[in-house]
């Protein structure tokens, strides 16, 4: 997308300069004219038409789909024109406009299908049944609902009818296979803790590329306040959502400008459950499960292990005597250390455990006509496969509709979820993650204390000789607990002023708090060096607050023209105030394991900060949909925003007087064209719908950082006096990453909707992307942020659903699959390396963003001779020179200097996928259903920092049962190298050996429902059993827990699997019960 | 339909069972072992090769067998059937002798045969250091090389190389000789407390109390001087023939003859001989293996330097950790063993009194550019002050020099020179009786000036002082001394 000129932005920028909110108004108020004066040109115009086929009779018949049954009472409507119902044949009668209308079809318990006449008088319809996924159900818009085979935008929507048999997800997780073109990578197998969305790639380096997440018009804030203290760990605000109170979920994925400078990575917009009718109904769920513990990795037993070390301590300088002299060599069993040293045990065994999780959900609803209200109750219990860890949470949900005058409606939204978890160390933590130390853990050694004749002690025995924690001290007298809760309320508003016009606000608040406190012991554990002393124990605690103002206030006017043209007009703006503070105090060595609270530290090693963050947005937005004879769509949005994070001398960029403040501009335009409409798409009997779409907009990225546009100074200790140095350049010019979104679809529904193929072409391209340029060292900064960056994604997302089978035993097939594919346009010094857990990524113009850059490998040196005769050198870090030897690796030298270092460095690997997906499948039979999702992700690199852990040969660590193959002797060819004692050469430096495909196929879930059989009339309306697997198959190469992982929500840490608990399957058994 | 239904059911029983089954084959394809060798321990492989069945069967007998089947990494230099049908019955009937046999071809650790560069020692079981190189295990030939396994490295070797003895324990099992008679009487027996056994501290010391007869070992002052019994030790070690024993003795006799008017005749004569004996054997243990190329000249550890005439070996013993050279003379010059004595000025015993004040002088000798340190006494008042000293003489005749050097008062005021002051050396008694002529001490002169001659009557420790003017005026009964030096006069 070369074509169009870069300074696309500008032209309208520079047009609108200086334009003030008034004139916003003004405008409207002229469009709204021009629209209705337009409407009445156009109907003058098709008067003609009108008069020569008026009021035309349409006969036709309304069949069941799946039997050929015809229906009685359906409703038939031509909206604001005529209305009729069927007989008990299934034939009805109706008189139209012209022939040109659509006949819209419903019935209860049965899909709502829109019927385009297309010169037809008589026409023959079946009917799916209710939660058949149609091309005509309504997708719940900013604006109001509206039928997707009307949408110009790139939306997908659905309703979330299967949450209830899914229990222990949450809703970003339950999102994964469910859009094509959302990519959805769960954390890790912790319970609740969510996963990182993609949708449609990214387009941002350091921005955040979450999607903006709205619930009930509200934008829910998902991002963390200050870093968490229990590694590995972040708190998922998006777990304070019970899925159960879910009833439909979109997904903006196009450039729609409707949430303007927040929308850069699209929107998902979540809508709770809200009474359907008056009448009260109970549904009580119970569900009870079982963890089952991942598969163990195959460590080494103690005699290989003893083996191994014995080979690798020859190369550390040690003689044979004093090797034997060792504790562990010794195998004379009156040596009083004998028994300490010989023991068999299974660490993992120590730190993972097959556990239970149970759910319970309750949920009322009914009212009258003045008020109707939705109650939910909940409660999760989940205790995860790391021992001692458990979570348990609280959801409660109030939502309710009133009618308070003719003209005047209200609408209330009260949630407030607790939560509580226990945890442990995950990721890159060496001396306190249970997981890692079961696996480096020496075999040999016993979990407790032992006497010299090998009696055990109740006490944990200390961290090791090695210089590695016990992993039964971490798992039981490491404490880290997580305390959460949030609240979300909200009342809106609305109020018809007159008949086309209507006014509308809405206000939320949103308070959430984190609560951690942590406590790692002295016995056990290996001590932390800090600058000033070794921390035997440590202790921290940790508050994260959010304080969320949030209010949309528009005017609305909607008129249709005779079914001809319709217009709808929505002008209004959006304001969110933001507060968050994050308070954090360490101590470190108490008296002893019991002081577990900061304040029983050292007083002279205790430290204390945190961080304050504020931050104010207003949007002000324009929207106006266009229908021209339900078959063209035309749809303008224009985003005005504010905020207080952007530079007050923005170039390029709108103003408001003379003041400081500088505004994002960004419109947007979609249209669609309903082909299958057309009356030259008449005979073409097999296609139901076909429409295109197309859309181009301008979004914005406003996750800059709350000051860094202006000069702010931090506190440093120099010699002991305390003072301010300056702790950034400012920059004045700093504002929104903005994307320029394309988008081309096209959704067919073909043969009575049997087959549904929806497939979007996008490129999206951000400009003014945020980078840290370097500066030069004179000005005492390593960068400054400026937004110097660009980039780029294109791809796909294609998503077909079928119905296979449609008799006695329904089945519907669906795939989506995605693509994107990110290209780095511009970047300061065209080149950028980052490194997380020793693994380095290459950002390069031309290249996508995130590419692993190590060193290439090609097998090992089979004997000294070859390696000489290669005659390579290794660098280490401080420069020196080391020639390779047998069983070293063989590295590539790619600038064939003999030396291998830092030159030597190249792409190595991708960690983004080539494509994603899922294919789900509902097969249903009698009382019956069975729903099995499979997910999907191909091409994806993984750089397996664990196996290297498990695979360097370098020191104590245990080994996998791979190293038993090492190299030992000349002429022995193999792929592992030698053991060697800190690996001088570097064999185990971060290369291909590490990399690893990620691709996966996975059996996501598996459920089954009965429907029990219930007698007329009692009270229990519905009883349904259900069975359901999560994660019950998982077909990879991959040589780690789980394939899919991610340890950060930055692009930079893509990829790189530092040990997180891995998922886990779980199998569950519940039921539900409606009164 | 009930047909169908049951297909549909089997259909989907064996999709699921597939997925099952065919999840998690991807580490073991990883972790599969390339190398079948890599699973099969030391023993195993020993086992397989048929031409290694008697080691195998020693292995058994010697419970070596569990041992390198362990987890511990070891070396193997197996001695093949043909070389251990060579093998004299005697070490393999002895079960202790055939463990130090077996025991001599396994060390700890892998040792290939690129390591040694040219010669590796390596400590095998049974304690012993044997001598590897690329092609050589000992004195057997690597018939095999290299063959690595689970555990370790296994070599096979044409010849059974049996464990030998170190110096000391070659001495030990020769017949009776003057020389060991005479080691053997340097044994003594010391305590070890921290190698006792505690069996309670003392309550009213706080001392430990130690269960009786432990912490208590045997020592050698030979070996103290020379670890000719240290494994880890080379050593080119010397056994005097008696006659050659005799002889040296009664070359060096008479310088070591003690004449202690205070002992018995008895006492003088036995302590005369045990002294004898002493210096004789002190000189006979050299550092290192030059059995290879013997040089002209060894150094014992008292710097005397042997030269060992290849003519006078009688016998050549290759030990453990060198070689034993049974010989009937050894060559050396008199002046190299019995040779001069220094007592640097510094290192006194005592002195007179406190009179006086006393300096400790550190120059630069500016013809040598050596630094040394002399002791400077000065305004004593009392006549003939004395520093003393404490050597040990040989029984011989002595030129008696010194190096004395004034650099101080070098000038008087003019036009008068400046005022010399004497010293002399007096032996037993400070008293003029038996003493050397008072020397003057000169203005910067860094040579040895000689003071006289002087005849000891015994071996041993004899006081011998430095004396001062008999004036009391200061500057003129002064101390200077760098050192004082007796050379023996040889004869």
């Amino acid at each position: 997308m070369h074509h169009y000129n870069p300074n696309f932005m500008d032209l309208f920028t520079k047009k609108v300069k200086r334009i003030f909110i008034p004139a916003l108004f003004i405008a409207f108020a002229c469009f709204s004219a021009n629209a209705q004066s337009v409407g009445v040109e156009k109907n003058t115009t098709t008067g003609k038409q009108i008069q020569l086929v008026k009021r035309i009779k349409i006969t036709g018949t309304i069949t069941e789909s799946t039997t050929g049954k015809a229906l009685s009472g359906i409703n038939i409507t031509i909206p604001g024109y005529a209305a009729a119902l069927t007989d008990d044949k299934g034939v009805f009668s109706i008189n139209a406009p012209g022939t040109s209308s659509v006949l819209i079809v419903s019935g209860p318990g049965y899909q709502e299908k829109q019927v385009p006449l297309k010169g037809r008088t008589n026409i023959a319809v079946s009917l799916y049944e209710d939660a058949f996924n149609s091309v005509y159900d309504q997708a719940l818009l900013p604006y109001g609902n509206t039928s997707k085979n009307q949408i110009p935008w790139a939306v997908s929507s659905f309703s979330t009818t299967d949450s209830w048999a899914r229990s222990t997800e949450t809703p970003d997780t339950y999102l994964q296979g469910r859009v094509a073109g959302v990519n959805v990578i769960r954390r890790s197998g912790t319970p609740s803790i969510g996963a990182d969305l993609y949708l449609r790639g990214f387009n941002s380096l350091y921005g955040t590329n979450k999607p903006l997440y709205v619930v009930d018009g509200i934008i829910y804030d998902v991002n963390s306040y200050g870093s968490s203290l229990i590694t590995g760990h972040a708190t998922n605000p998006l777990a304070d959502i019970d899925i159960n109170d879910i009833d439909n979920i979109t997904v903006i994925k196009d450039g729609a400008s409707i949430y303007g400078t927040r929308g850069a990575n699209g929107v998902i917009l979540i809508t709770t459950g809200r009474a359907k009718d008056v009448a009260t109904k109970i549904d009580f769920a119970t569900y009870g499960g079982f963890n089952m513990m991942p598969k163990q990795l195959p460590v080494m037993q103690a005699s290989d292990y003893r083996t191994y070390l014995s080979d690798m301590l020859k190369t550390a300088n040690l003689t044979d005597d004093q090797i034997q002299a060792l504790p562990f060599m010794n195998d004379n069993k009156s040596n009083p250390d004998y028994f300490r040293y010989h023991n068999q045990t299974n660490w993992q065994d120590q730190v993972l455990t097959n556990s239970f999780n149970q759910n319970y959900q309750l949920k009322i609803t009914g009212g009258d006509n003045i008020a109707t209200y939705a109650l939910s109750l909940g409660y999760t219990s989940n205790k995860g496969v790391t021992k001692n860890t458990d979570l348990t949470r609280y959801f409660t949900r109030f939502n309710a509709n009133l009618n308070l005058s003719k003209k005047l409606t209200a609408t209330a939204n009260l949630s407030f979820t607790t939560s509580e978890q226990n945890l442990k160390d995950q990721g890159i933590n060496l001396k306190t993650n249970p997981m890692y130390l079961g696996l480096i853990k020496s075999p040999f050694l016993p979990v407790n204390v032992l006497g010299n004749d090998g009696a055990i002690s109740p006490n944990l025995a200390d961290a090791d000789i090695f210089g590695i924690s016990n992993p039964t001290a971490a798992i039981q007298k490491i404490q880290d607990l997580n305390k959460n809760y949030r609240f979300s309320g909200s009342v809106g508003l609305n109020y018809d002023i007159a008949k086309y016009f209507k006014i509308s606000t809405l206000l939320g608040i949103t308070f959430d708090k984190v609560r951690e406190n942590i406590f790692v012991p002295n016995n056990g554990i290996v001590h932390d060096t800090l600058s000033l002393a070794i921390a035997t124990n440590r202790s921290g605690s940790n508050v994260q607050r959010l304080y969320s103002l949030y209010n949309d206030t528009r005017i609305s006017y909607n008129q249709s023209f005779n079914n001809i043209h319709v217009v709808s007009v929505n002008l209004g703006a959006r304001y969110n105030m933001s507060s968050s503070s994050a308070d954090y105090g360490l101590g470190y060595n108490s008296a002893t394991d019991n002081f577990v609270s900061v304040g029983n530290g050292v007083n002279l090693l205790r430290k204390v900060g945190g961080q304050e963050g504020d931050w104010n947005w207003l949007n002000m937005y324009l929207n106006t949909d266009y229908k021209l004879l339900n078959r063209y769509f035309l749809s303008f949005n224009l985003a005005i925003d504010g905020s207080s994070r952007f530079g007050t001398q923005v170039s390029e960029a709108m103003t408001v007087t003379n003041d400081n403040y500088r505004y994002a501009f960004l419109p947007s335009v979609a249209a669609g064209w309903l082909v299958s409409s057309e009356k030259f798409m008449a005979d073409v009997k097999f296609i139901d719908m076909l429409k295109l779409r197309a859309s181009f907009g301008l979004v914005g990225n406003d996750d800059i950082g709350n000051f860094n546009q202006d000069q702010y100074y931090v506190s440093q200790n120099l010699l002991g006096i305390e003072g301010l140095v300056r702790g950034n350049i400012a920059n004045p010019g700093l504002k929104w990453e903005t994307v320029r979104k394309w988008n081309f679809g096209i959704d067919v529904a073909i043969l009575n909707e049997r087959l549904n193929v929806s497939l979007d072409l996008f490129n999206n391209k951000t400009d003014g992307m945020l980078v840290y340029e370097p500066t030069i060292s004179a000005s005492g900064f390593p960068y400054a942020i400026t937004n110097n960056g660009g980039m780029k994604t294109s791809g796909i997302d294609l998503s077909i659903n079928g119905r296979l089978i449609n008799k006695a035993v329904k089945w519907d097939l669906g795939l989506n699959l995605s693509t994107a594919k990110n290209e780095i346009t511009q970047l300061p010094n065209n080149r950028l390396i980052t490194t997380f857990g020793d693994a380095s990524f290459l950002t390069e113009v031309g290249k996508a963003a995130n590419l692993f850059y190590g060193f290439k490998t090609n097998g090992i040196y089979t004997s000294d001779a070859e390696a000489a005769t290669a005659g390579l050198l290794s660098k280490d870090a401080n420069g020196n020179l080391t020639p390779f030897k047998g069983g070293d690796v063989r590295f590539i030298d790619v600038n064939h200097d003999k030396v291998i270092d830092e030159k030597d460095m190249q792409v190595i690997g991708n960690p983004n996928p080539k494509f994603t997906g899922a294919i789900s499948n509902v097969i249903s039979y009698k009382r019956w259903s069975f729903d099995a999702l499979i997910t999907f992700s191909k091409g994806n690199d993984i750089y397996n920092y664990t196996r290297r852990a498990l695979e360097s040969m370098s020191g104590w660590e245990n080994q996998t049962l791979a190293v038993i193959n090492r190299w030992r002797a000349n002429g022995q060819v193999t792929n592992t190298p030698r053991a060697v004692y800190g690996d001088p050469n570097g064999n185990s430096r971060f290369s291909d050996r590490w990399i690893e495909d990620g691709s996966y196929i996975r059996l996501r879930t598996l459920s089954i429902t009965y429907d029990l059989p219930l007698k007329e009339g009692v009270i229990v309306k519905y009883a349904k059993i259900y069975a359901t697997g999560n994660n019950i198959v998982t077909f990879t190469k991959y040589l780690g827990f789980d394939p899919e992982f991610s340890a950060t929500s930055s692009i930079f840490s893509q990829g790189v699997d530092t040990g997180l608990e891995p998922q886990f399957r779980t199998v569950q058994l519940g039921v539900r019960i409606g009164f | 339909m009930g047909n169908l239904k049951y297909r549909y059911i089997i259909l989907l029983s064996l999709f699921i069972g597939l997925m099952f089954s065919a999840c998690n084959k991807n580490w073991d394809n990883h972790d599969a072992v390339t190398d079948p060798i890599l699973t099969v321990n030391l023993l195993a492989q020993i086992n397989k090769n048929p031409d290694l069945s008697t080691f195998s069967s020693y292995l058994v007998k010697t419970g070596y067998d569990k041992v390198i089947a362990s987890s511990k990494t070891f070396t193997i230099w197996a001695p093949t059937n043909a070389a251990l049908a060579k093998l004299d019955q005697s070490w393999v009937t002895d079960t202790a002798k055939l463990k130090q046999f077996v025991g001599n071809c396994i060390s700890y650790q892998s040792y290939l045969t690129t390591a040694p560069n040219p010669v590796l020692t390596i400590r095998t079981l049974n304690g012993k250091n044997i001598l590897f190189t690329k092609t050589k295990f000992e004195e057997a030939n690597i018939v095999t090389a290299d063959r690595y396994v689970g555990n370790g490295i296994l070599h096979t070797v044409d010849l059974a190389v049996l464990p030998k003895l170190n110096g000391w324990d070659y001495l030990n099992s020769t017949s009776t000789s003057i020389q060991k008679t005479f080691l053997q009487s340097l044994n003594y027996t010391y305590f070890d407390p921290t190698r006792a056994v505690v069996t309670g501290i003392d309550p009213i010391t706080g001392l430990s109390i130690y269960q009786p007869n432990t912490g208590y070992f045997q020592g050698n002052y030979f070996l103290n001087r020379a670890t000719v019994n240290n494994e880890d030790a080379k050593y080119t070690f010397v056994i005097l023939t008696d006659a050659a024993f005799t002889a040296e003795k009664a070359k060096i006799g008479k310088y070591f003859t003690v004449n202690n008017p205070l002992n018995t005749a008895a006492r003088n004569t036995f302590m005369s001989d045990s002294i004898t004996n002493w210096n004789v054997v002190k000189d006979l243990a050299f550092v290192g293996d030059f059995s290879a190329s013997l040089p002209d000249t060894l150094i014992s550890r008292d710097s005397v330097k042997i030269h060992l005439d290849p003519s006078a070996i009688v016998e050549t013993h290759k030990v453990s950790n060198g070689v034993v050279y049974v010989m009937s003379r050894i060559d050396y010059k008199m002046s190299s063993k019995i040779r001069p004595i220094v007592i640097q000025g510094e290192n006194f015993y005592d002195y007179l009194n406190t009179s006086g004040t006393r300096s400790m002088l550190t120059r630069r000798n500016p013809f040598t550019n050596v630094d040394f340190r002399e002791i400077y006494f000065h305004t004593m008042t009392i006549a003939s002050y004395w520093v003393r000293y404490k050597p040990t003489l040989y029984n011989a005749a002595y030129k008696v020099y010194w190096v004395a050097v004034r650099d101080f008062s070098t000038t008087a005021v003019a036009p008068a020179v400046p005022v010399l002051f004497p010293q002399r050396v007096a032996f037993g008694t400070s008293a003029l009786i038996t003493t050397l002529p008072y020397t003057n001490v000169t203005i910067l002169n860094y040579n040895e000036v000689y003071a006289g001659t002087y005849t000891a009557s015994t071996w041993g420790i004899t006081d011998t002082f430095l004396v001062a003017n008999t004036t009391i005026v200061d500057g003129t009964n002064s101390i200077v001394c760098d050192y004082i030096k007796l050379v023996p006069v040889l004869n």
